[in-house]
């Protein structure tokens, strides 16, 4: 009789479809869980959509106001299954009993769920609790409350806390988790459909022991799978087929009900082998009118440092942002640093903290006040749009100055959670790193000024490889070495409208080669480079915009060969005396080897320093630049002490612009050929990490 | 006067010049080379008058609309060797010509004690392109003031 009452109570409650909405704020986190109610048949998930507080926010990347969503991760609808009885049978083993008690306002009913960290599986199909960030706050008049069994605090978003004096660096010994992307291009379907997701691989290569394999590597935790449906699919499915690489052997698959429209993440923790090369294949099936379908894919690794050469480290800087004016009216104002590009292998705790450290600068606030006292602000900050932690400030004065309030916020040390970091992979291909601030201003006016640039540094795991450093076969420092891999990475993030330099420069390496290469917004005044290193000898530097060798034009070289022949006139006047003759033979040879790109390398107070400057014949900056150094000797670690960027003033070039880097890497021996590197493989195939390995060589 | 005041305004202008870091462009290219022509214009009449001071202007600007050109139709480069050619040797021409030089041998002279004093010149300074400057200028007006002194003793005795 009681299940019949809340089987009509809910229906009561029916919203759009056979789920019944009820929202909980405040509730226990729940990603990463698997939550399933009884519908008198079967468990049957239940979805968890998150719900947006939208507040209008200035993006210092493009100097525009947004409405832009933040999240609390215990603020959330839970969508139940309409046919859910209140009665339910014996929990599925591992899961755990939660209490949810709803509330409509006229009747009060209790749902039981079932909860735990690993997915229900009937027969082949695995059933999952699809999460979502909301676009817009779900309303419905059920109220619910969590009750968790004794022991599991709930847990709000207040946890996060200020991260203090947080170390981003990794240690050796160090047990980490490093999260990292798998990469399949969107795929079209319509009708009946079966396929495989194309795995998204810059070099084409699809094919690994069979067709359309990612590589995942080894160490392999667990994944978090993003499933984004443009259109609608009825009966559809999204089968992970995992193989084991070193045999080219299925080891299991996943088969989970794909959502019928829009963006869903989950969690899937498939048993697979530690120490074999895994890899996986994804497959959609379902029918659709006509429907696109985008998986994405975080995978969770879990990695002993042996050696720091296994770890490298990202770096990301804002620009400092202008004073911001928030208008008179808006109760909240947010300001919005990024995102930055979110590379593969940040490294994580087992707390599901990141070394990562977020410095926040200190800002100042202005607001516009009537009243005879202050009153505090509430400052809020999120990671990646979701809640970490506020403060409440206090006025500088009490009392008001001429109708304004003052307010100090103090910087801030914050750290990127590593949910956080997984779900924005999860939710789009390779995921970014954002960083808000929000302001509650009590719908006054305002005046927010920063007073520097914020600044993100975390560490990375290089790529998947094994966590053994040195390999038992061979002896030697494991063979992948000699394959070209992501090093350390910097990004200025100024405004996007091309009024400021706005880049991502990043160092790889292999054994043999050191890669230096800078991309950019196009800013049509760039015209040079300096990249600032010690610890290594460099010679052979080689320029290539994008892929393409740049060459001088065939009358430079003939300037040059001329100059070559003149140069009798500095053997005479004295080639190594600062004279007019000299003098002039070298400017009138620069302007000769400035035609086109060039690049060279000099030494300065022990650093090496590489530049690039962009020829004048070239009359808008490549898109990329990237310079081919050969390591002559030196030690493998090193610092990037700083980047520069040269930009013109007048039609012609000077060093402008320069960034403390001053992160540490180590390069690659240079002692071991590896002449077995057949295996190499990179699983953040897609920019990141471009590289050419022998991929075809896997299986 | 005017030459004085064209020596160490031109001199002023390469220091300026070659004060920052970079390359050379065409435009700073040909500016640089308008600067130096001036100066050696004015380093060899800085002790009498500029000969028709007026087309010297000319031709240093002249000189930088030749570079800027090099923007337009870039082969037209290869012209910088000859106008090199011409920044170094007219003004050495001009100074024979109107007797600044008494002959070949003097120039020579000068060029060589130039090499010698600009080396020790140069030898405290920064290692930059704004103290060879310096060098080349003050090196090449001492020289030629020494050889000058030198020359009108010489007359003298005989």
């Amino acid at each position: 009789m009681l299940s019949r009452v809340l089987v009509l109570t809910l229906a009561a409650m029916l919203m759009a479809g056979g789920y019944v909405d009820v929202y909980v704020e405040d509730g226990p986190e729940v990603e990463g869980l698997h939550i399933y109610a009884w519908t008198g048949a079967e468990w049957r998930p239940v979805y968890v959509v998150y719900q947006p507080q939208h507040v209008d926010t200035y993006v210092v990347a493009t100097g525009e106001w947004i409405a832009a969503p933040y999240y609390n991760m215990s603020r959330y609808v839970l969508r139940i299954p309409r046919e859910t009885q209140r009665e339910s049978p014996a929990l599925p083993p591992g899961f755990e009993r939660w209490i949810l008690e709803v509330d409509n306002g006229t009747r009060r009913t209790v749902v039981t769920l079932a909860v735990g960290r690993e997915p229900l599986k009937l027969n082949n199909l695995t059933t999952v609790t699809w999460q979502t960030f909301g676009d817009k706050e779900i309303k419905t008049p059920n109220k619910g409350r969590m009750k968790t069994p004794p022991g599991r605090q709930p847990r709000n978003g207040a946890r996060g806390g200020e991260a203090g004096a947080a170390s981003y660096a990794v240690s050796t010994g160090a047990t980490i988790y490093p999260v990292g992307s798998l990469y399949f291009k969107p795929v079209a379907v319509a009708g009946t459909f079966s396929t495989y997701v194309p795995v998204d691989s810059p070099l084409g290569h699809r094919y690994i022991c069979v067709n359309e394999m990612h590589w995942v590597g080894f160490e392999v935790q667990n994944f978090t799978v993003g499933v984004k449906v443009d259109g609608y699919v009825t009966g559809g499915y999204l089968t992970l087929e995992f193989y084991n690489l070193d045999t080219c052997s299925f080891i299991t698959s996943v088969s989970l009900s794909l959502p019928s429209s829009g963006l869903y993440w989950t969690s899937v923790q498939p048993s697979l082998p530690a120490d074999a090369q895994i890899g996986v294949r994804a497959r959609v099936s379902g029918r659709a009118e006509a429907a696109s379908i985008n998986v994405y894919v975080a995978a969770r690794y879990k990695k002993t440092v042996n050696n720091l050469a296994q770890v490298a480290t990202s770096k990301a800087v804002s620009a400092v942002p202008p004073s911001i004016n928030s208008d008179f009216g808006r109760e909240k104002a947010a300001v919005l640093f990024g995102p930055y590009v979110a590379y593969d292998g940040m490294a994580a705790t087992s707390a599901g903290m990141t070394y990562s450290y977020i410095y926040v600068p200190p800002s100042t606030v202005k607001l516009q006040w009537s009243g005879s006292y202050c009153p505090s602000l509430f400052v809020e900050y999120y990671v990646n749009g979701v809640y970490y932690t506020s403060r409440l400030v206090g006025p500088s004065t009490p009392s008001p100055a001429g109708y304004y309030c003052y307010y100090d916020v103090p910087s801030t040390v914050l750290q990127i959670r590593a949910r956080e970091y997984a779900v924005s992979k999860a939710i789009s291909g390779g995921g970014g790193i954002a960083v808000a601030v929000v302001y509650t201003t009590l719908g006054t006016s305002a005046t927010i000024s920063y007073g520097g640039r914020l600044e993100i540094v975390y560490d990375r795991w290089i790529e998947p490889f094994h966590s053994q450093y040195i390999s038992p076969t061979t002896g030697a420092p494991y063979a992948h070495w000699s394959s070209m891999l992501l090093l350390n990475t910097f990004q200025a993030l100024g405004p996007v409208n091309n009024t400021r330099i706005n880049m991502v420069t990043e160092v790889r390496a292999s054994n043999n080669e050191i890669v230096l290469s800078l991309q950019h917004n196009g800013l049509n005044t760039l015209c040079g480079a300096e990249w600032r290193l010690t610890g290594p000898q460099v010679g052979g530097p080689v320029l290539y915009y994008g892929n393409e060798w740049v060459q001088e034009p065939w009358w430079a070289a003939l300037g040059k060969r001329v100059l070559d022949a003149v140069d009798w006139l500095s053997l005479v006047t004295g080639s190594k005396s600062p004279v007019w003759t000299s003098l002039l033979l070298k400017i009138i040879q620069n302007v000769f080897q400035t035609a086109s790109g060039q690049v060279f390398v000099s030494t300065s107070g022990g650093d090496v320093v590489v530049t690039w400057t962009r020829g004048w014949l070239e009359t808008t900056p490549p898109p990329a630049v990237v310079v081919s150094l050969r390591p002559t000797g030196g030690t493998t670690y090193t610092v990037w002490r700083t980047f520069a960027v040269a930009q013109f003033v007048l039609s012609e070039c000077y060093t402008g612009l320069g960034f403390g880097v001053n992160t540490n890497m180590y390069l690659p021996p240079r002692a071991y050929s590896g002449g077995l590197i057949t295996e190499a493989k990179i699983w953040t195939w897609r920019g990141q990490t471009y590289v050419g390995t022998g991929l075809e060589s896997a299986s | 006067m005017v030459s004085k005041l064209l020596f160490f305004s031109s001199v002023f202008l390469l220091v300026f010049l070659a004060f920052p870091d970079g390359v050379f462009y065409p435009l700073r290219a040909g500016l640089f080379l308008a600067g130096a022509y001036l100066a050696l214009v004015g380093t060899v009449f800085f002790f009498g008058e500029v000969p028709r001071l007026r087309r010297r202007v000319v031709e240093a600007l002249a000189l930088v609309i030749l570079f800027s050109a090099f923007y337009a139709f870039p082969p037209l480069s290869l012209s910088a060797i000859l106008a090199a050619f011409f920044v170094l040797f007219y003004p050495l021409y001009l100074g024979l010509r109107h007797g600044v030089f008494r002959d070949v041998l003097h120039i020579f002279l000068w060029l060589a004690l130039s090499i010698v004093l600009s080396t020790g010149i140069y030898w405290p300074l920064p290692k930059t392109l704004w103290a060879q400057v310096v060098s080349a200028a003050a090196s090449s007006l001492v020289a030629h003031y020494l050889l000058l002194r030198i020359y009108r003793q010489r007359r003298r005795h005989l």
